[in-house]
């Protein structure tokens, strides 16, 4: 009878400064509401969910990256609550991310040791002693590895195997991977399949996240999934079905839906042709039409961004061609596509969407510079009425034009956002996560702007992790997986979540 | 993935790797070509050569530090003039000697200590911060010398800079020892595989609990005590102090680290290698020096030098970076 | 921090422009304490000392408000000086086809910088460590070893005149710091230059050309600092190959500093970088008419750019 080794019950996780870590005052909002998780030794349990359901959240929780504001959780029948992942590590939790915490400039042993380096005396490194027993560390995996290996040398594989190695080294009895085989080719993941197999049988639980179905029918014993932060069920292998789990990650629309009004032209305004967006990724075709809305949806790591910003300019394709108005749109940047009349809102308005550290005259003018002073010398009249006209018109609540960004809340600052788009005046309209962040009202009043816009002639691209979202907005609805479009959804009845969802992760 | 990956057994493995190589051929190149210019392989210029190189290769190490973790060290100068000129004049206030080195060191490694604390704590970027401490010091040094060179020495302390002991030069003994201790300290001490780790990914670091300002203050300090030793030598070797005795080392400093491999860009270089590329820097000098080349004229050579080898560096390793990306958007399911 | 940016309160105003108030509080001093310093003549020295470090910190902070630096600048001015001299004695040209080609020398020196800084995207103090090392060098190879003295009055008119009994390199200063201003704060470049010194990232987003604008600042530098360097050979009477040196570019940065502008870029204000470099001229006639050791000075610049250094990056921390 297998023992259960961790439990998490009514873990609920307030939504929190990232960099500080200290919780945002005045909201209430949840990324994580009433959660339960559990493991048992020697198991795998797999956890689910779309973009934005909390999965990372928890797994940090677990692995002490970020404590938990409510609820419990017990570890070996203890109550704890981790302040940082050595703790963690240090009570047998290990956690393996996706960008994995390793040196690529320095080799396997170092890697493998750094920060507990076996010291001799005078003080040196006791390197022969480190190259050996990270040698037979990895071998106790299965696997051979020449450990004076620089680790940027080998591939994301091996240097997974290195990471692994290293978490077991702590005597880890829960090792948590996160979208471990995103990176690896068909025979490296039975490779570490088996690897996994191995763990099990000596006694190692493994929590392994993931949105591939066929993968986590393979490995998995049990599969959690959660949804917009919340736990929705845990099946067992023996019950599990890819209708069930799809429908438990879409869940129903319970929300409204926005309705919309406008109605798509009929000529083609932008057109990608075998487009590659990277080296190793397939071509893609796609199509706008003029008034219209299109959808792009998928998961983290599909591509969505890097296909906008290179039809943007922003960043340069590896192959195929863009086309717009019935012309080759070739030698792209965003100067020449503001020029033209196609313009890009970024996914992170702090990062690069807005310049917060500015004032919100000064962010909204920013794209139409040379449009509203085509002479090159400021008219502080025709600014002020300009940006009057625009905080009117997206409803920004601002003390005045002078009032600086950073201390307007997330949802007016994604109208500063936006209104800086609108103000060039734009034919083509490339959304990248436009409510990300923002309140159930000012999300509507978004989606209704940009319905009236389209309305006017607006074609929109618009990119986001909210399936309602898109279906409430779009036209047509395209699906993106590893750097390619997969497939359109145009007819109502197939614009379901269901559908969607099925479609993103590849059912 | 292969399950097998090993590589050749190679004899050189410890010391060797594509850099080492790579500058030992570059110091060769020089040499060979210097080596055609008559005097240049008169025993005396030779040794002339190893002296001056000596000077550069000793700050060399801790600039070496600062560039693996994508900073510099642009106080050099003022530390190889500040510390000597510190122990000159304590000296003539009538402080016995030993002290008064003593002293001039610890002021190296105080200046060291205020850039760390500039960089790590204060968060000023690590060429301003060195810049301007290293200004200062060049002013403290006219200051308490009166703006010109002052001499008076102990008598025996020119001889470490101009004499040797069976042969070879007390300058390049003392130069091996530092550059030995360099090596064994960022090579082969736990201290320095964090160096390397924190010039490469600083969330490893705090994630496993180190902490970065504490290694930077750390590398700065260390790269003072070395600039005051290097100032001290030099100083035996002209056996006078003058403010402005280190201001082409500096230059050469970096050009000697740039040469040895180190990236502007961070996570790579070596002592050994900054050491050799000092080496290689003093034979160009000493040979267009023979050649009748003027200092500053040397300099344009050097300044392109250093531009051409920094933007092969940058262009590489961008073109590293798009094939990185180019990998993780790979097809999900091959 | 001020939820806005509002020019209203007459604290914010002071705060604002503080380093011009700071300008007044050293006058002040000066003239309470140190004996002479009030003095008409006084003044005027300092006035024409000033020019040239005025329109040098300006030229350096185009080049900072995009977060970049120039330490080449120093030695632009050595290049230029020593054509100046050849161009002027030996080719006995005009001397304004000789300020002409002495700024087309600037601006050349400023758009390899440029260019190296954009194109190959070397961070600019390498290169401008770099490319002031070859100018030197440059302009040893065509000093010949010789320096020019005595230049002939025609081309010394050019700043040795004396409209309303001041030096008419004041009058230069000042026309090139309102173009300058109007440049900086009422063009659609300047807004540009500012919005990249804050958010680089952003800015290209949203259209501007990173590269264009960061090329034309290096260009603009060195014509500037070119015509600093007219000015200064011709006050010294003598072209040489040493005049500027490392020296030069260090005083602009910390005129700019003390002028409040931030070394991570994005601000700038240009009348108080102009009080900026007044201020350092202040002290040092202080330090001359005190008798103080010359160096004292040096050790002082670099203690008060350290503070102002400390004061910009706590106050930028949050960026």
């Amino acid at each position: 009878m297998k023992n259960k080794i961790l439990e998490l019950n009514h873990i609920t996780k307030y939504i929190f400064n990232v960099s500080t870590g200290k919780p945002i005052r005045g909201t209430e909002i949840k990324i994580l509401d009433d959660v339960h998780f559990d493991l048992y030794e020697g198991e795998v349990h797999a956890l689910l969910g779309e973009n934005g359901a909390g999965k990372s959240t928890l797994m940090k929780i677990i692995g002490g990256i970020i404590p938990y504001d409510e609820g419990s959780m017990t570890l070996n029948g203890k109550e704890v609550q981790f302040h940082n992942s050595r703790e963690a590590r240090a009570r047998g939790i290990a956690f393996v991310h996706q960008e994995l915490n390793l040196c690529t400039n320095i080799d396997v042993a170092h890697n493998f040791y750094l920060a507990n380096e076996p010291t001799g005396k005078l003080g040196l490194m006791k390197e022969k002693e480190m190259y050996r027993k990270s040698a037979e560390a990895i071998r106790a995996l299965g696997f051979e590895l020449d450990t004076h290996t620089k680790l940027g040398k080998l591939s994301t594989a091996q240097q997974q195997i290195v990471e692994i190695s290293k978490a077991l080294s702590f005597d880890s009895k829960i090792i948590i991977m996160d979208e471990p085989t995103a990176s690896l080719t068909r025979k490296e993941i039975d490779m570490l399949f088996s690897l996994i197999h191995d763990l099990k049988n000596r006694g190692i639980s493994i929590i392994y996240i993931s949105h591939r179905l066929d993968e986590i029918q393979q490995i998995g014993d049990r599969m959690t999934v959660m949804r917009d932060g919340c736990y929705i069920g845990t099946m067992e292998r023996v019950n599990y079905s890819d209708e069930q789990a799809v429908n438990m990650m879409a869940g129903r629309i319970t929300k409204n839906i926005f309705e919309k009004e406008h109605v798509p032209g009929e000529e083609t305004v932008l057109e990608a042709k075998g487009l590659k967006i990277g080296e190793a990724t397939e071509p893609l075709d796609f199509t706008v039409k003029r008034g219209e809305v299109v959808g792009l949806c998928g998961l983290v790591g599909a591509g969505r961004t890097e296909l906008a910003r290179t039809i943007y300019g922003e960043r340069p394709d590896a192959g195929g061609e863009v086309w717009y108005e019935e012309a080759l749109y070739q030698k792209r940047s965003p100067g020449l596509s503001i020029k033209k009349g196609i313009i890009y809102l970024s996914e992170d308005r702090k990062i690069d969407g807005l310049i917060t550290a500015a004032d919100v005259s000064e962010n909204l003018v920013l794209s139409a510079l040379h449009k509203l002073f085509p002479k090159g010398i400021i008219d502080r009249k025709r600014q002020k009425q300009e940006v009057q006209r625009l905080i009117e018109e997206f409803n920004i609540k601002c003390m005045d034009g002078g009032q600086i960004v950073s201390t307007l809340s997330g949802g007016n600052q994604q109208k500063v956002s936006l209104g800086k788009c609108f103000a060039v005046e734009p034919k083509v309209l490339i959304l990248d996560e436009p409510t990300r962040g923002i309140d159930v009202n000012t999300k509507f009043e978004i989606y209704h702007l940009i319905d009236q816009a389209a309305k006017n002639g607006l074609s929109v691209l618009v990119i986001s992790s909210e399936m309602a979202e898109l279906i409430g907005m779009s036209d047509r609805i395209y699906i993106m997986r590893g750097g390619t479009i997969t497939g359109m959804v145009s007819e109502k009845e197939e614009m379901t979540q269901e559908n969607l969802v099925a479609k993103i992760i590849g059912v | 993935m292969q399950k097998n990956v090993t590589r050749r057994k190679n004899p050189f493995r410890k010391v060797s790797g594509r850099p080492f190589v790579r500058t030992l051929v570059i110091i060769a190149v020089i040499l060979m070509m210097a080596a055609l210019i008559p005097n240049f392989l008169k025993f005396s210029n030779l040794m002339n050569v190893l002296r001056q190189a000596s000077i550069i290769a000793i700050p060399a190490i801790g600039v070496t530090m600062a560039m693996i973790t994508k900073g510099i060290d642009l106080s050099t100068s003022g530390v190889i003039a500040f510390a000597p000129m510190c122990v000159i004049v304590m000296y003539h206030a009538g402080i016995p000697f030993a002290l008064c080195v003593l002293c001039g060191i610890l002021t190296g490694v105080l200046a060291g200590l205020l850039n760390g604390l500039l960089i790590a704590r204060v968060g000023v970027l690590p060429f301003i911060a060195t810049y301007v401490s290293g200004t200062i010091m060049l002013g403290l040094t006219m200051v308490i010398g009166n703006g010109g060179s002052v001499t008076g020495f102990p008598k025996g302390y020119t001889q470490i800079g101009n004499g040797s002991v069976l042969g070879i030069p007390w300058s390049n003994i003392i130069m091996l020892l530092c550059v030995a201790a360099g090596a064994l300290f960022l090579g082969k001490t736990k201290y320095g595989n964090r160096i390397y780790a924190l010039g490469n990914n600083e969330s490893v670091i705090r994630m496993e609990g180190l902490s970065p300002e504490k290694l930077l203050i750390a590398i700065y300090g260390i790269g003072g005590f070395f600039s005051a030793v290097a100032g001290l030598l030099l100083s035996s070797q002209l056996s006078t102090v003058h403010p402005t005795q280190g201001n082409s080392y500096q230059l050469d400093c970096i050009a000697a680290c740039i040469l040895g491999g180190t990236s502007m860009l961070g996570g790579s270089g070596t002592v050994i290698n900054s050491a050799l590329g000092a080496i290689g820097i003093a034979a160009m000098r000493n040979a267009l020096n023979l050649l009748g080349l003027h200092p500053y004229v040397q300099n344009l050579l050097l300044g392109t030098l250093i531009i051409l080898i920094v933007a092969v560096n940058v262009l590489l390793k961008q073109r590293e970076k798009r094939q990185q990306e180019g990998f993780n958007i790979r097809r999900a399911d091959t | 921090m001020s939820a806005r940016k509002s020019k209203n309160t007459v604290l914010t105003v002071v705060k604002q422009n503080a380093p011009i108030f700071y300008l007044v509080i050293f006058v002040l001093i000066g003239c309470l304490f140190i004996p002479n310093f009030g003095s008409r003549a006084n003044f005027l020295n300092i006035l024409r000392q000033s020019a040239a470090p005025i329109i040098s910190c300006i030229a350096m902070t185009f080049i900072l408000i995009t977060g970049n630096i120039d330490l080449s600048t120093g030695y632009i001015v050595s290049l230029v000086s020593i054509s100046c001299g050849i161009m002027v004695k030996t080719l006995e040209l005009s001397p304004g086809l000789v300020i002409l080609l002495c700024l087309l020398i600037g601006c050349a020196a400023g758009a390899v910088n440029g260019l190296l800084v954009t194109v190959f995207q070397i961070p600019s103090f390498i290169v401008t460590l770099g490319t002031g090392m070859i100018l030197t060098g440059l302009a040893q190879l065509v000093s010949q070893n010789t320096s020019y003295h005595d230049l002939p009055d025609g081309f010394r008119a050019f700043a040795k005149a004396e409209p309303f009994s001041l030096p008419i390199t004041i009058f230069y200063a000042i026309i090139i710091a309102f173009i300058v201003w109007v440049v900086l704060h009422k063009s659609v470049f300047g807004r540009e230059l500012r919005a990249l010194g804050l958010n680089a990232q952003a800015s290209r987003i949203a259209g501007i050309n990173e590269k264009k604008s960061v090329f034309i600042t290096f260009v603009i530098s060195g014509c500037l600092t070119a015509f600093c360097s007219i000015l200064m050979t011709i006050r010294v009477n003598c072209a040489q190959p040493d005049l500027g040196g490392s020296n030069f570019s260090f005083e602009a940065i910390t005129a700019a500093v003390i002028g409040g502008t931030s070394l991570l870029g994005g601000q700038v204000n240009v009348p108080c970088c102009v009080a900026g470099a007044l201020i350092i001229k202040c002290i040092e006639s202080w330090i001359n008419i005190l008798n103080l050791n010359y160096y004292l000075y040096q050790a002082i610049l670099g203690i008060a750019i350290l503070v102002a250094l400390v004061a910009d990056a706590l106050k930028n921390r949050a960026r």
